[in-house]
């Protein structure tokens, strides 16, 4: 990362080609738009290469560009929510009428399952159901993997509030994805 | 600890998230809870399933759009010019022209030069102090009273005076005793009284 504060457009490009697919899948799990969310990566790293010269040393550079990448997701989900009705982002069940409402609920009966396909699509559709500030924080946790500290550093919520979110998610999910067998899940 | 407390900490468990005290209380209501042990099984499963979601793949030209993005972004941006676009040879290759640019620049730097030095174009500091107290001067030289040293330099010479009178002598057709400013001890001039006026 030093060389690219110093300006190295090489040193750029390997750093593009290190974390574009951890940015590019995060940003899916929020929007579940695959193409939007390359577009969206994009503009991540272009301004992580803009303003370069704010990064901390002292912090993590995957905290920085994480956080840059979470912010604007959700600016990608409030102006979706903004053309799709005024309906406030932090208040909303991931429901009918709300951010969560990507996709249908055409989820099939836990007895038609057939293919792993079918199951990732029923997993994805049911997290993208989630409203989004559990979302965001399961995204991180079990998508990216990032510990507590990072999740709260990234949305800037005390380390208590995390674990409740994450929490509140999983309950979430768990509920949704009742009836199918565990060993279907996995 | 009841249900509802063990299923708040169900998810910091698979995280391995909770103190030792906390571990212990929900360890010990799990034995004796077949609820919070299902649903400690079912949530596991939730994890597990979104852990193995698969991953998206990235287009092939996403790297090349975003080190495009940069190249474009570098190409507008404001930067100061280097050395070698200040080079006169690079701008003007032929010596006889960068001879013409420098003659130019030379008469440019007169001009303006000169305007400073002179305050107004093409008019000499004397003149503006003639122009700045003429009444003065001519009340100065019609008096023949001795004026101050600095005042001398703007009062006309007397040729001129009396090329001025004679000029206003035949228009109007009155004396030079009727400028004003123009003292006359004799009394009021008389019209059509065509009566030379010597200084």
């Amino acid at each position: 990362m030093a060389a690219v504060v110093a300006g190295s457009q090489d040193a750029f490009r390997c750093l593009v080609e290190r974390y574009q697919s951890r940015i590019i899948n995060l940003v899916f799990r929020y929007i579940g738009d695959r193409h939007r969310a390359e577009d969206i990566a994009q503009e991540v790293f272009l301004r992580v290469y803009v303003h370069r010269m704010r990064y901390r040393q002292s912090g993590k550079f995957s905290t920085w560009i994480f956080t840059i990448a979470a912010n604007l997701a959700k600016n990608e989900i409030r102006r979706v929510v903004r053309l799709r009705g005024s309906v406030e982002i932090d208040t909303v069940e991931g429901t009918a009428g709300g951010p969560g409402q990507y996709l249908a609920d055409s989820a099939p009966h836990p007895d038609a399952v057939a293919s792993r396909e079918e199951l990732s699509a029923i997993v994805s559709r049911a997290i993208r159901k989630l409203p989004p500030k559990y979302r965001e924080a399961l995204v991180l946790r079990d998508i990216e993997g990032l510990s507590y500290e990072e999740i709260g550093e990234i949305l800037r919520i005390p380390g208590g509030t995390v674990r409740s979110r994450i929490n509140r998610a999983r309950q979430s999910l768990r509920e949704k994805l009742e009836g199918y067998d565990k060993r279907d899940l996995t | 600890m009841i249900c509802r407390d063990a299923r708040e900490l169900l998810s910091a468990l698979i995280d391995e998230q909770l103190t030792d005290a906390e571990e212990i209380a929900i360890r010990s209501h799990l034995e004796s809870c077949a609820g919070c042990r299902a649903a400690l099984g079912e949530m596991e499963g939730a994890v597990a399933a979104v852990r193995s979601l698969p991953r998206v793949d990235v287009s092939d030209d996403f790297t090349a759009r975003v080190m495009g993005r940069v190249e474009r972004f570098e190409a507008r941006r404001f930067r100061w010019p280097r050395w070698e676009r200040w080079d006169l040879s690079v701008w003007l290759p032929a010596p006889a022209l960068r001879v013409a640019a420098a003659l130019v620049l030379g008469v440019l730097v007169g001009y303006g030069g000169a305007r400073f030095w002179t305050g107004r174009a093409g008019a000499p500091m004397h003149a503006q102090e003639e122009l700045a107290a003429p009444a003065e001067s001519s009340a100065a030289s019609a008096l023949s009273s001795p004026v101050e040293p600095g005042l001398q330099r703007a009062i006309p010479a007397g040729d001129e005076i009396d090329y001025v009178l004679d000029r206003y002598t035949m228009i109007t057709g009155r004396g030079a005793t009727a400028l004003p400013g123009a003292s006359n001890p004799s009394g009021p001039a008389v019209a059509n009284q065509d009566v030379p006026v010597r200084f």
